[in-house]
């Protein structure tokens, strides 16, 4: 038996962590499905910024080896194909029977496809992996950058 | 399970009072697992450098705390976002049948695992039987 302070704000806290998961749910499968936009057991969350020359994506992959990294681009649309492996501690610990206490990350397949509303330089995109965030940047065609005119008045 | 191991998360009352008015935190996603000889924690802390990693025990709290260094650059605008941006803090209460003193702590790839012994003295032993 253990004594634990009682927190009476802890309801609330863990209101809005189940809260935090539902919307995680709606994104990975329910939603997914009906808009097609990606398939997969799971789906890494992704930011895009942008500026007059480049688009930037940033997705966080926590624990995704290079290797099971798939990243194209065709048709102004960007694909990321992965896979997540469930390391094998981590299934010994399943196979001891319940061993395990709390399991909230995911495992498996994931796919994103992302297109962008102006063409993109498929030529020139870099992607670079860091601390278990890829961050990809898509420059744009040289024809889409705005222009500035200058209109001359007579 | 009554006799079940008292790892779940709770909030510092101290920390939130002094850092949450000014930074935002998010809870990150976490796997515990328990092995006869120490209980493990995964966590999914992607952005986060071994410099930017801070854990810290004090008085039966294990507390994570994962900062993210800011990506973009003022002259880019967001066009669409799904991350939340924020820094990672995750507390755990600690009881005494795990050895916090003995934390072992390894990141890669924006995934940290902390082993944590059991004391001694819950370990499971084999007790040997002498006849004679």
């Amino acid at each position: 038996m253990i004594i634990r302070r009682y927190d009476p704000f802890d309801v609330f806290d863990r209101m809005s962590a189940e809260l935090e998961d539902w919307f995680d749910l709606a994104g990975s499968s329910a939603t997914s499905d009906i808009l097609g936009l990606y398939e997969g057991d799971w789906s890494p969350k992704l930011d895009v910024f942008e500026n007059d020359d480049a688009y930037f994506v940033k997705i966080d992959i926590p624990g995704i080896e290079q290797k099971d990294l798939q990243l194209s681009v065709s048709n102004n649309v960007l694909t990321l194909k992965g896979k997540r492996e469930q390391k094998s501690h981590e299934d010994e610990g399943k196979k001891k029977g319940n061993r395990y206490q709390r399991e909230e990350r995911f495992y498996g397949t994931f796919q994103r496809t992302l297109p962008f509303p102006m063409p993109v330089d498929s030529e020139n995109i870099s992607a670079n992996l860091k601390d278990g965030v890829l961050y990809v940047t898509l420059p744009k065609r040289e024809e889409t950058k705005p222009k500035k005119i200058t209109v001359n008045v007579k | 399970m009554a006799e079940r191991k008292e790892l779940e998360k709770k909030k510092s009352s101290e920390v939130a009072a002094s850092e949450e008015a000014i930074e935002r935190f998010i809870r990150p996603r976490t796997s515990v697992y328990e092995y006869d000889d120490s209980v493990k924690i995964i966590m999914d802390i992607p952005g986060v450098n071994k410099d930017n990693l801070d854990i810290s025990y004090k008085q039966g709290e294990l507390m994570v705390v994962g900062r993210r260094e800011k990506w973009n650059r003022d002259d880019m605008k967001p066009c669409y976002s799904e991350r939340f941006d924020g820094h990672y803090r995750r507390v755990f209460s600690v009881d005494e049948t795990l050895d916090a003193r003995k934390i072992d702590a390894n990141l890669s790839q924006g995934v940290l695992e902390l082993t944590i012994p059991k004391t001694e003295a819950v370990k499971p032993r084999k007790i040997e039987i002498k006849s004679g």
